[in-house]
């Protein structure tokens, strides 16, 4: 019987962002499953249901870690972003720099920092990564969402900016070490 | 107080009962997809499924791991009594509301 492997990238995500609820025997049946008759993106579907199912039940079911992977990776998000306000444009500003990397410079600082938050998060509480990861992501949404909205960006360029932050912020979550099945 | 069976729980169940010694995540969700017509998430499934086991309804065990399932074992459910005992008064509750509504009798999917 030829073996047909998921798509790596998905695989790849659901072992890294798998919380302690997505069970061995539901990455097994899925594996089973896209043998027969699925298509990557039924995994794709799957693997995104599994690790929102999986981190909503592990957010309600600790609740104070949600509550903690918010408070500490929005303090870690917040940070590079005031010294950012606040040091650079008194210091920084006074060194010739060229145009493109004043501009680009905030958002490498806005969306590395989401990342960074996102890492240290996923590092602090390993238990439930996923729960963590995507409980800051939504609070990283909600309180850029808030900040930026009151710029002039347009709505589309707004999503990006979001879009890329949830990315960041779920990427530096996801480079913390694969999530043993076999502990399960 | 005693919780209300979901449409989706009842429909795993009955999947668990008819499938007998090969109810697992796989089957299960195909005979509720050819049933309802519907495309169904694996999660969804096991979140049901961990829930019913958390009621007593259902229990389960481990299998052995196969290399068509990547290496991982199947988790095998089967009904218990009071599992079965749910479909049954499940069963009666609806015949018995189906029945009170004039517009649906005699009509059967």
């Amino acid at each position: 019987m030829t073996i047909h492997q998921p798509p790596r990238l998905a695989a790849w995500i659901l072992k890294r962002l798998g919380s302690t609820v997505i069970e061995d025997a539901l990455v097994g049946d899925l594996f089973e499953a896209y043998q027969t008759r699925r298509s990557p993106f039924w995994y794709w579907w799957q693997v995104a249901t599994a690790i929102g199912v999986g981190a909503c039940r592990d957010v309600w079911r600790h609740l104070p870690v949600a509550f903690g992977a918010i408070a500490t990776g929005l303090i870690v998000a917040a940070v590079p972003v005031w010294l950012l306000v606040n040091i650079s444009a008194a210091s920084v500003s006074t060194i010739p720099l060229p145009e493109w990397i004043q501009i680009l410079a905030p958002w490498l600082v806005i969306f590395g920092s989401a990342l960074l938050s996102g890492w240290l998060v996923s590092l602090l509480f390993r238990a439930h990564r996923a729960a963590a990861v995507l409980s800051l992501a939504a609070a990283i949404v909600v309180v850029n969402g808030t900040l930026i909205s009151a710029t002039d960006l347009g709505p589309l360029a707004l999503g990006g900016v979001l879009l890329l932050d949830v990315l960041a912020a779920v990427g530096g979550g996801s480079l913390i070490g694969v999530r043993e099945f076999a502990s399960h | 107080m005693k919780r209300h069976t979901g449409n989706l729980e009842l429909m795993i169940m009955l999947a668990i009962m008819r499938l007998d010694d090969e109810a697992y995540g796989v089957p299960i969700s195909r005979e509720i997809e050819e049933s309802t017509g519907r495309p169904v998430a694996m999660a969804s499934v096991y979140t049901s499924l961990d829930r019913l086991e958390a009621r007593g309804l259902v229990k389960s065990k481990l299998g052995d791991p196969t290399p068509e399932r990547g290496g991982r074992a199947k988790r095998l459910f089967t009904m218990t009594a009071a599992g079965i005992r749910e479909v049954q008064d499940a069963r009666r509750a609806l015949t018995q509301l189906w029945n009170r509504v004039p517009q649906l009798k005699g009509q059967v999917s």
